[in-house]
C-alpha cells in the first residue's frame, strides 16, 4: 500500500489543489459580471489543463496499479514477494484490495473535483433529488420501504465491475509469465482471448434476463439488470481469482 | 543422518531446454554444503525449485517434510543473485518488513550487522552502491533464525576484501543446526568452510559427497578437482 501510494497520493492531492483553486477562481469570476466575456475567455486555457491532468491522473491510477502488480510478482521484487511465508491466495488478496481501494478513491476524488467545479447550486439539489426518487420507486413496486437497496446494489455492481477489470489482468499476467520469453507480449494476447472469450460468456449469461423483461414495468427491469450483472460479475471474477491463485501456486516461472 | 530437503526425479524444462533431468538428492541437516558448478549447469535453478520460484515439469521436493509453500518458506532464508527490494525504500524500512513477516527475524542482529559494516540504516537503497545493497541483502537473510539457508552467488558480485567479510558472517550468523545451501563457481573462497560438497553439470549431479572424503578419494582439493572436472 505504500509504495502504492508513494505515487498516487502526491497525484490525487494535486488534483484536489488544482480542484480547491479553480473552485475559487470560477466563483470570483462569477462575481465580474461586468468582464464575464473576457472572463470565459481566460478560463479556457486553465480548464484544459484541469481536464488534461484528471484525464491523467484517472489513466496513470488504473496503469500504475498494473505495472505495481507486474513488477512486485513477475519482476525482481518477486523474488521477495514468493518467498514470503504467505499462500497465494493473501498475496493476491492484498494486491487487488489495494487496487480496488485506490481507483475507488481516485473516482472519489476525481467525481468530487467535477462536482465541485462544474455543479450549480440546482444540479446539487437534483442529484438529492435522484438518490429519492430511487426509493420512491421502489416502494412503489414492491410496497417495501428499501431506499438503500438499489443504491447498494448500483454499488456492488461499480465495485465488482473495478476488481472484474483488475483480475483479469491479474490474469493476463499470470498467464503471461509462464511463456519462457516475450511475457508482456503474451499477456497481451491474452487480454485480448480473454476479452473475446468474456464476451461470448456473457453473452450466453444475460440471455435468461431478456426472456424475463416486463416492458410495462422499467425499473423492475433495472433491478433486474443488476442482480444478473452483479451475478456474472461474481462469477467472472471467482473464475479468475481461482485461475490466477492455481498458476500461481502450480506454474510460477520466475526465471 | 537427518535430511532437510529430499528431491525425487526432478526435472525442470524450458521448453526444449533440459535445466535439470531426473535429480535425486537429499541434503543432510546440519551442514554447510556448497552446489557447485559452471554458470549455466542449473545452480539457480534448482534453488529456484526448492524456494518454490518455479515450478519442476516432473518429481518432487520436500523440505523438511514440507513441498514448496507457506509452510516451507517459513523454514527457508533465501538470498537471491539479484536485487529484490524496492530502491525507493530505507534499510530500516526492509528490516522492518522482514520483522513483520519472519517470526524468525532477529531485529537486533541485524542492526548490529549493519553497524558492524556501517551501513546507515536510515539510507534509500536507491543511494547504494550494488555491493552495499548485496550486503544488506545478506544481512536481512543471515537475521532470520531458518533452518535451511539458501545462497545464490552471495560473493559473486563483491570484492574479494568483502567476500571475507560476508563468507564470515555466513559463518557466525547461521544457526547451529541449521543448514547452509551455497551456490557458487568461487570455489577457493569458500572450500575451507564445506562440509558437503555437490557438483552439478548439464543439469545432473555428477558428485555428492562430504568435503573430507573427496579430498581423501581424488587426493586433491575440491577446487583442483573442480577445474579439473569442468574444464572447458
Amino acid at each position: 500500500m505504500i509504495a502504492v501510494s508513494r505515487l498516487l497520493l502526491p497525484l490525487h492531492v494535486i488534483l484536489i489543489a488544482m480542484t480547491v483553486i479553480g473552485h475559487f477562481v470560477l466563483a470570483a469570476g462569477k462575481s465580474l459580471t461586468d468582464s464575464s466575456v473576457h472572463y470565459s475567455q481566460m478560463s479556457g486555457i486553465p480548464y484544459m489543463f484541469y481536464f488534461l491532468f484528471l484525464f491523467f491522473t484517472v489513466c496513470a491510477t488504473f496503469i500504475y496499479m498494473l505495472v505495481y502488480f507486474y513488477k512486485s510478482m513477475y519482476g525482481d521484487e518477486g523474488y521477495l514477494t514468493f518467498t514470503l511465508p504467505a499462500d497465494t491466495w493473501q498475496i493476491l488478496l492484498s494486491k487487488s484490495l489495494t487496487a480496488v481501494l485506490w481507483e475507488v478513491i481516485d473516482l472519489f476524488i476525481s467525481m468530487f473535483s467535477l462536482m465541485l467545479l462544474f455543479f450549480t447550486d440546482e444540479m446539487w439539489v437534483s442529484f438529492g433529488e435522484l438518490f429519492s426518487k430511487l426509493g420512491y420507486y421502489f416502494y412503489r413496486e414492491f410496497g417495501v420501504r428499501l431506499t438503500g437497496v438499489p443504491i447498494i446494489l448500483i454499488i456492488a455492481v461499480f465495485l465488482l465491475a473495478l476488481l472484474q477489470g483488475i483480475l483479469v489482468f491479474y490474469l493476463c499476467f499470470t498467464i503471461g509469465q509462464i511463456s519462457n520469453n516475450h511475457r508482456v507480449a503474451a499477456a497481451i494476447g491474452v487480454f485480448f482471448g480473454i476479452n473475446i472469450l468474456l464476451q461470448i460468456i456473457v453473452t450466453f449469461a444475460i440471455t435468461p434476463f431478456f426472456s424475463t423483461v416486463n416492458y410495462n414495468n422499467t425499473y423492475s427491469n433495472i433491478m433486474g439488470f443488476l442482480t444478473y450483472s452483479l451475478i456474472i460479475e461474481a462469477c467472472v471474477c471467482t473464475g479468475c481469482w481461482l485461475l490466477t491463485t492455481y498458476l500461481m501456486k502450480h506454474k510460477l516461472n520466475l526465471q | 543422518m537427518e535430511s532437510i530437503l529430499q528431491c525425487r526425479g526432478l526435472t525442470k524444462k524450458y521448453g526444449n531446454l533440459v535445466a535439470l533431468h531426473d535429480i535425486n538428492l537429499d541434503l543432510p541437516a546440519g551442514q554447510i554444503i556448497g552446489l557447485l558448478g559452471p554458470n549455466g549447469s542449473g545452480k539457480t535453478t534448482l534453488i529456484k525449485l526448492i524456494t518454490g520460484l518455479l515450478t519442476p515439469n516432473e518429481g518432487s521436493i520436500l523440505i523438511d517434510g514440507f513441498a514448496p509453500g507457506a509452510d516451507s518458506k517459513k523454514l527457508i532464508s533465501y538470498l537471491p543473485e539479484r536485487t529484490y527490494l524496492s530502491d525507493w525504500m530505507r534499510v530500516s524500512d526492509v528490516i522492518a518488513y522482514f520483522e513483520d513477516f519472519y517470526d524468525d527475524f532477529r531485529e537486533d542482529r541485524a542492526y548490529d550487522m549493519l553497524n558492524r559494516l556501517q551501513i546507515n540504516s536510515s539510507a534509500r537503497l536507491k543511494t547504494l552502491s550494488k555491493g552495499t545493497k548485496e550486503k544488506v541483502q545478506l544481512i536481512l537473510v543471515m537475521s532470520r533464525q531458518a533452518r535451511l539457508y539458501i545462497l545464490d552467488e552471495p560473493i559473486g558480485g563483491v570484492d574479494p576484501a568483502a567476500r571475507d567479510y560476508i563468507m564470515n558472517t555466513i559463518l557466525t550468523n547461521y544457526d547451529p543446526g541449521a543448514t547452509v545451501l551455497i551456490s557458487t563457481h568461487l570455489i577457493s573462497d569458500i572450500e575451507s568452510i564445506l562440509d558437503y560438497v555437490i557438483f552439478l553439470q548439464y543439469g545432473q549431479i555428477t558428485l555428492a559427497d562430504g568435503a573430507d572424503d573427496i579430498r581423501m578419494k581424488h587426493g586433491k582439493s575440491i577446487d583442483t578437482l573442480f577445474r579439473e572436472v569442468f574444464r572447458c
